[in-house]
Formats: C-alpha cells, structure tokens, sequence
C-alpha cells in the first residue's frame, strides 16, 4: 500500500469544474492509467483520494494537492510516468511525493496565497494601503440563508501589489479560512463599490510544522 | 466567439456551457468540408445522456471531411445573458455560432421539446420558419422516436431523416459537401437530399384537409424509414465523451439490441424499431471494454427495449459481472425479471441492494392487461415479488398507466388490489432480521401513439384522469408503505395533442413559444394556459387531436410513412384488443406484423429452445 501525494494546476479552461467534479475526474483518471488505487470494502467500493482544500469555482490555481491511496508500492517516478498523460487538458499534473506519516492533507492546511484582479477605480496600491489602515474589516458572509458579520483583519496576514494585481497571503484551511471572494466584498465595501473580479488564482497553500510553513510535498510535511 | 467569466460566474453552473471534455472532438475548420451542430432541445444534463447523440457523434466525427459539435438549450438563466448581450447560442467544442454551421440537427426525442426547438434556432440567429430561411443559412433538420410522425414540426424543419441515422446521416452528409462543391441552391440540395432513402422534405409536398379537419389528401410520396442490416457490426463508438458535471446517466452504455418482440400494444418503441436485431456478447463485451478503458467510468448499464429478453443474457451477464468486477467497475442492471438465475448474478455483480425491484404491469387486472397485451399475470408478479423479499429486498417500484383503451373503475382499483396483495406477500413471510417495506406505485396517463394499435383511440379526458387518480391517492394514502405518485394530466393532455397532430399544429407550436413556453417537460415552465392560448387564437381545437376516436378508413397525418409493421396489423391488433385477446412473443410465433420483408434479425434466425 502506498500513499502517493500529488500536485496539479487548475487552469482557465477548467475553473468551474467543482471540487467535487474535481474528484470524479481524477478517479476515473486513475481508472485509465491502469494504475492500481485501493477501494474500500462494502458493497460500494469507492476509491481513497483525499483532496486538499477545494478551490472556489472559477478561480484557477498553481498548486492543487491530493492524496491518492494505491494498492501496489509505487514510486514516484512510476506515478509521473504514467498518470499525467491519463489526467484531462487543463488539469495539469506536476509532481508528486510519497506520504510516509498521518498528515491529512484536508486537515493540514493553514495558509494561502491569492493573486487577485480587479477591475477598480481606486488603484490597487491604495486599496492595499486603505484596507491595512483599517482596524475591522467586517464583511457580511451567507450561509445556509442566514448572514453574519465577520471581521477578517485578523485572517489577512499580508497584502501587497504587483502591478496591478493584488497579492493576498492569508489563513486558510479546516479552521479558519478566508475565502478570496470574502476578500473582494470587503474592497467594495470599504474602498471601491466598483470593484469587480476579473480573476483569482491560488498561487500555493502551506502547513505548518513546528511554527515554520512548508508546502505540501516538503519533506516536513511528508516524512 | 468567447464567453465572458462575468456571465458564467453569475449564472447556475457555468459547466453546462464551458465545454472541454475528455474525449470531445476540435477538428480544424479549414480541413474539413462540412459541419454539422447536434441539438438536443434540453439541457446539457439531460442532453448528454442521449445514447442517440453520442452515437451520431461518433459516426459523423470518425470522417475527416466531417466535424461534428454540440449545442444543449441554455437553462433560463444564461438564456437571459444571451440575449441581454446580443449573444447568439454556440456549440461547445469550438463555441462556433450555430448560423455558422452547414447543418442543424435536432433530436426529436419527445413532443415537449419542441418548443425548446423553436427558441434555440432563434437564440442561433436562424429563422424559426423553413420557407424564411436564406441561401447562407443552415440547412435544418431532425430525427429521432417522434420523426415518425414529422407533420406538426413541418414548417420548422427542412428535412427529417425517420429511421436508425447511423447511415443515413452519412449520406446525407456526403450530398450536403457535393451540393457546397457545386454550389448548388439550397432548394436544389433539398431536392438531392430528398432521394435518399428515409430523408422527407416537408417543403416538396402539399397536405389539404376535408371540411371535417380530417387529411384529404396526405404526402404523396412513400418515405422508408431506414433500418441498419448487420447490427452487429454498425459503428458504435470507442469512446464516450467524459462530462464534467453530473448528468442524468453518467456510465458506459452498449446497445444490447433494437426493436421489441412482445408487441405490447401501447407501445410505439417496440413497434418502430422493428425488426428485432442483437448483437452478439463478443461485440458487446468488446464494445464495454473499449468504452470503460477510455472514459474510466465507474459504472456500465445495457441499453435495450427489453434487456432480460436479450437471447445470449445468460452468457453475456456473467461474462460482462467478470469484467468489471477485475476493473472495479458496477453494473447496473435494469429491471429484470426475479428468478434464481438473476439473483445468482446479482450477487456477483454486488449490486444486490442497489436498486430496487421494478415492475410494469400497466394495467391493473388481467382483462386489461390482455388487452394492451402486456404479458405478465399476477402471479408472476408476487411469486418474484416473494423470491425478491427473501433475498433481502426492501422496496418494490409498481408502474402502471390511467386511461388505457377499455379502461373501467373496476381496473382502476385492481391497481389498488395488486399493490396490497403484494403487501400482504410481505407481512406473511417469515424473514430474519425483517424491517418494513415500501412500494413506490406510479402511474402515468395514456398517450396513444403514432404506428400502434391504439393510434386511433381517444385519449382519456382530463377530467377522467384527475377522477381516477384521485380515486387510487384514496386508497393509498392510508398506507404508510405506498408512496403513490401521478403524471401531471395536463401534459400528458398537451403530448397526446402534439403526438397524433397535423401541419396546422405548426401554427400552434409557434404561437405558444412566442408567448413564452419553452422547457415544457420541466413542470415548474410548463404553461398549459398560454398553449391553451395559443390553441384559440390560431382557431385550432386540440381536442380534435387526442380526444377524438379516429375511423379506420381515415388518412391519418403519419400514414406516408413506411416503418415496416403494416396498418393492416394494427388494424387486427386493435380488434384483438377489444376482443381481450393476447397476441404472442413473435419469438414463440411470427404473427406477419410485416417487418419479416426486411429478412433481418429474428425474422430470420431461429431463436426457439
């Protein structure tokens, strides 16, 4: 038996595949490569992927991650060798690493990084100046029909501009998490009512391993 | 043409229209000769699940001078985006604007969606009426179960192809590149089509009608619905295309066999797609694997009018529960009969508690069901009822049909008493570790169809409907274990109208989409008032459509139509029928319905054992 951790992207052509259409496509991915996954006993069987933390629709992403439990001891390289070229045009796998220890990559997670564009009347530069002055930055999220009032400063661990783009380090993950589009409401409701999305990647989430961060095919994190 | 996030992101499921599958098809325009958009008048979901298109799609892509896309009607939402911003509707592969293809073809798979024809050509740029259509046009057309009655689409449609498309489509296609070689006219490319056998060119005939409404005079040609000689060896594909999102039946599908030998009565699938033909257990088992290996699909399911009728399914069922159970692939298997054979299979494909236990009695005594001749008696039915629930079922499924030809209270009730025998087949057994059951009973409204023998029926009135279905909810709503659920009697009305209907209906169909019916098979959309409208202002009385007994001698709209079984059988079906005489299995005895001309098939082999 062998835990192989994957990484992919998620590009323009399939964001609004869901997370859990994202799932179904890696299994029958698996199902075609020939590659041998482990199934759960019963009278459903179901293969044993666990997938990091799911990605809104529509926004594309640099560094997805999933565990995919397989009967036989793969390595590695025999995982690159083979399951790429069985994963669709737009999901794009780029490595891979063997989990030895009991990391969850579901429960792991604890920060992301967004790259962000809008279309605004204000600068970018100073709505990262605005919004960093700002002690509350309360936003109003939905859930199950019913709103609440969240303050997200503390979520928001660094803001900065790269041209026009907005980069957006920030908690993420089982616990807390901040989701990007949360993010955008609070520029319109503070700065610039205007301001709409254009686009929202995920450039890496990490871990935390004795107070340093690592991304998920860092050696702290697997061994 | 590209679509815009803002517009995907504000609507329900952008992936409907996104495209980009596995196993989809992008050829380069420029090398090929043709293009053809395959519509299906409902939503990708539903849409995608049609066996018919993913068939047709292969074939007409497997040319390299051919390609083919597809296009699904947009869901209300993005409907309104579309026309908010002036954006025509485009096919998935290339998101190529439908006016820009050679040929538009619409699967005509029920009458409810023919409104939703109407909407995409518009929604395409096409004019909705053939004889408006220009030179630079798209030549439409359409096929499929409701193309064997084609009038009430005439004015819409340039050509239907009526019969299996597998070849027909291809001939036709070769004629559409050499009429663009030769820069023909679209009337003279309609005329070239119009040759081939099973294509109908509405536009070349003219249809007059008696004071009475009745046809006077119908199409004067003969149209031969086309059928494929060899099934066994017609193209099927290789791969399936893997849709993102979830669809109403997403698995492998192989086509066990067409047609149906039991000639139950109501039925216009058994009868169209005469004479029966199979393919073998080598070719499906090949074709499965073919398909499993190149979708990685977790499920497989067989596709026939009648799968436990299927001649080799002993043979074939073990050898396909083998296979995917090494691929870690389930079967789903539909409704079979209940004998130690099935059971023992089941087992073994582990699907014994997946689905539940399905029968079709459709009527509800044996008078009635000797009449629309559906062979299954009582007995079968609690006996496998009985077998079922000592190997662990739970849950039973009943269908049945109100308003059937010779339908009395007395019948009506016999669902009512078949449902409780069954019930008390439960209660009386002795079962380990017993919990309670539950039978779902489900009935449908009678909806006399084209090429049966109840073609010239009144359909039952709405008010009857609602009587009898109304009268069985009493039954059964003092039941915990019946769950009893009813079609909406005012579609069935509607579909029994547009099923049997004629030209003028052209009108009709027009008018209620101009008033805003579209997605009428969806009941939240489907507007009984505005098509009742519609029926008044174009002075058109629906009930001379459904609710009015036809004469035998009377020319009926579909009459030109050749689909093999002759008039004279469903004349003679129909008397048996009053007669509450059954008709047997053509397996058992050929009974000369009139497909035997195609030598093909059962017609020919000899299946008796």
């Amino acid at each position: 038996m062998r835990i192989i951790r994957i990484k992919y992207k998620k590009e323009d052509s399939v964001k609004y595949v869901s997370h859990l259409e994202t799932i179904k496509v890696f299994q029958r991915a698996i199902r075609r490569s020939g590659l041998k996954p482990k199934y759960s006993q019963g009278f459903n069987p179901q293969m044993h992927l666990i997938f990091g933390l799911p990605l809104p629709v529509g926004v594309t992403s640099d560094a997805e991650y999933a565990d995919i439990f397989f009967e036989e001891d793969y390595s590695a390289s025999d995982i690159m060798k083979v399951l790429p070229c069985f994963i669709p045009d737009g999901f794009n796998m780029i490595d891979c690493g063997i989990r030895e220890n009991d990391s969850n990559i579901m429960n792991d997670i604890e920060y992301a990084d967004y790259e962000i564009k809008l279309e605004s009347e204000v600068s970018k530069k100073d709505i990262v100046e605005q919004l960093s002055q700002l002690e509350v930055i309360e936003v109003i999220k939905v859930k199950q029909n019913k709103e609440k009032k969240l303050d997200i400063k503390p979520l928001i661990i660094k803001m900065s501009t790269d041209h026009d783009i907005i980069r957006l380090y920030c908690k993420a993950g089982n616990q807390t998490n901040l989701h990007p589009r949360l993010f955008i409401s609070a520029i319109n409701r503070y700065i610039d009512q205007s301001a709409t999305e254009i686009s929202i990647r995920r450039k890496e989430i990490y871990a935390v391993r004795n107070q340093k961060t690592y991304t998920p095919l860092e050696k702290n994190i697997l061994e | 043409m590209k679509i815009y996030d803002d517009i995907l992101l504000s609507v329900e499921k952008p992936i409907r229209y996104t495209g980009g599958e596995l196993n989809s098809v992008i050829k380069d325009y420029h090398s090929v000769k043709a293009s053809f958009a395959f519509c299906f008048p409902d939503v990708y979901e539903i849409g995608m699940s049609h066996l018919g298109m993913r068939i047709l799609y292969h074939v007409l892509n497997l040319r390299d001078d051919v390609v083919c896309e597809r296009v699904f009607a947009p869901w209300v939402d993005f409907e309104e985006k579309l026309r908010e911003n002036k954006l025509p509707l485009f096919s998935l592969e290339t998101k190529r604007e439908l006016n820009h293809f050679d040929v538009v073809g619409f699967t005509l798979q029920y009458e409810m969606s023919f409104t939703n024809i109407l909407n995409m050509l518009d929604l395409g740029n096409i004019s909705v009426f053939s004889k408006d259509r220009k030179e630079e046009e798209p030549l439409i057309c359409a096929g499929g179960p409701c193309a064997v009655n084609p009038e009430p689409l005439f004015a819409f449609i340039d050509f239907f192809m009526i019969g299996e498309g597998e070849e027909v489509i291809n001939e036709v296609m070769d004629t559409v590149i050499s009429s663009k070689e030769l820069k023909k006219s679209r009337k003279e490319t309609l005329l070239a089509l119009s040759k081939i056998e099973g294509v109908y060119v509405p536009s070349l005939y003219t249809v007059t009608y008696k004071e009475d409404g009745t046809v006077l005079k119908g199409v004067s040609d003969r149209i031969i619905k086309r059928i494929i000689r060899n099934f066994d060896e017609v193209v099927y594909p290789d791969k399936f295309i893997v849709p993102y999102m979830n669809i109403v039946h997403d698995r492998v599908i192989v086509e066990l066999f067409r047609g149906c030998t039991r000639g139950c009565r109501f039925c216009q699938a058994g009868y169209i797609y005469r004479p029966v033909r199979e393919k073998t257990p080598d070719t499906l088992l090949k074709q499965s694997e073919n398909l499993l290996n190149s979708s990685g699909y977790e499920e497989i399911s067989l596709s026939s009018l009648s799968t436990g009728d299927y001649s080799c399914f002993n043979e074939f069922s073990e050898k396909l529960v083998e296979m995917t159970a090494k691929q870690g692939v389930s079967l789903s298997l539909p409704s079979l009969r209940i004998d130690n054979f099935t059971l023992e299979l089941m087992e073994k494909a582990k699907i014994l508690r997946k689905s539940g236990l399905t029968f079709a009695p459709e009527a509800g005594t044996q008078r009635l069901r000797d009449v629309i001749n559906k062979n299954i008696t009582k007995e079968d039915i609690l006996s496998s009822c009985e077998l079922a629930f000592k190997n662990g079922w739970t849950t039973i499924k009943l269908y049945f049909m109100l308003g059937l030809p010779t339908e009395n209270m007395d019948d009506v009730k016999g669902i009512a008493d078949l449902t409780f025998e069954i019930l008390k087949v439960y209660k009386e057994l002795d079962i380990p570790g017993k919990k309670g059951v539950t039978v779902n009973v489900s009935t449908a409204f009678f909806v006399p169809k084209p090429f049966t023998p109840f073609q010239w029926e009144a359909q039952d009135t709405i008010e009857n409907m609602l009587e009898k279905s109304k009268f069985l909810n009493s039954y059964f709503s003092k039941s915990r274990k019946v769950n009893y659920s009813w079609h909406e009697s005012n579609l069935s009305f509607m579909e029994g109208v547009l099923a049997r209907g004629d030209r003028r209906l052209s009108d009709v169909i027009y008018t209620a989409w101009k008033k805003g019916c579209k997605f009428d098979s969806w009941g939240k959309f489907f507007r009984y008032d505005l098509w009742m409208d519609a029926f008044r202002e174009c002075q058109i009385d629906p009930l001379f459509y459904n609710q009015r007994v036809r004469e035998t001698d009377e020319i009926l709209p579909w009459d030109f139509i050749d689909i093999g079984v002759t008039k004279k059988h469903l004349q003679n079906e129909k008397e048996k029928a009053y007669d509450e005489v059954t008709t047997p299995n053509c397996l058992d005895e050929c009974v000369n319905c009139g497909v035997m001309k195609y030598k093909e098939g059962i017609c020919i082999e000899n299946h008796k054992n």
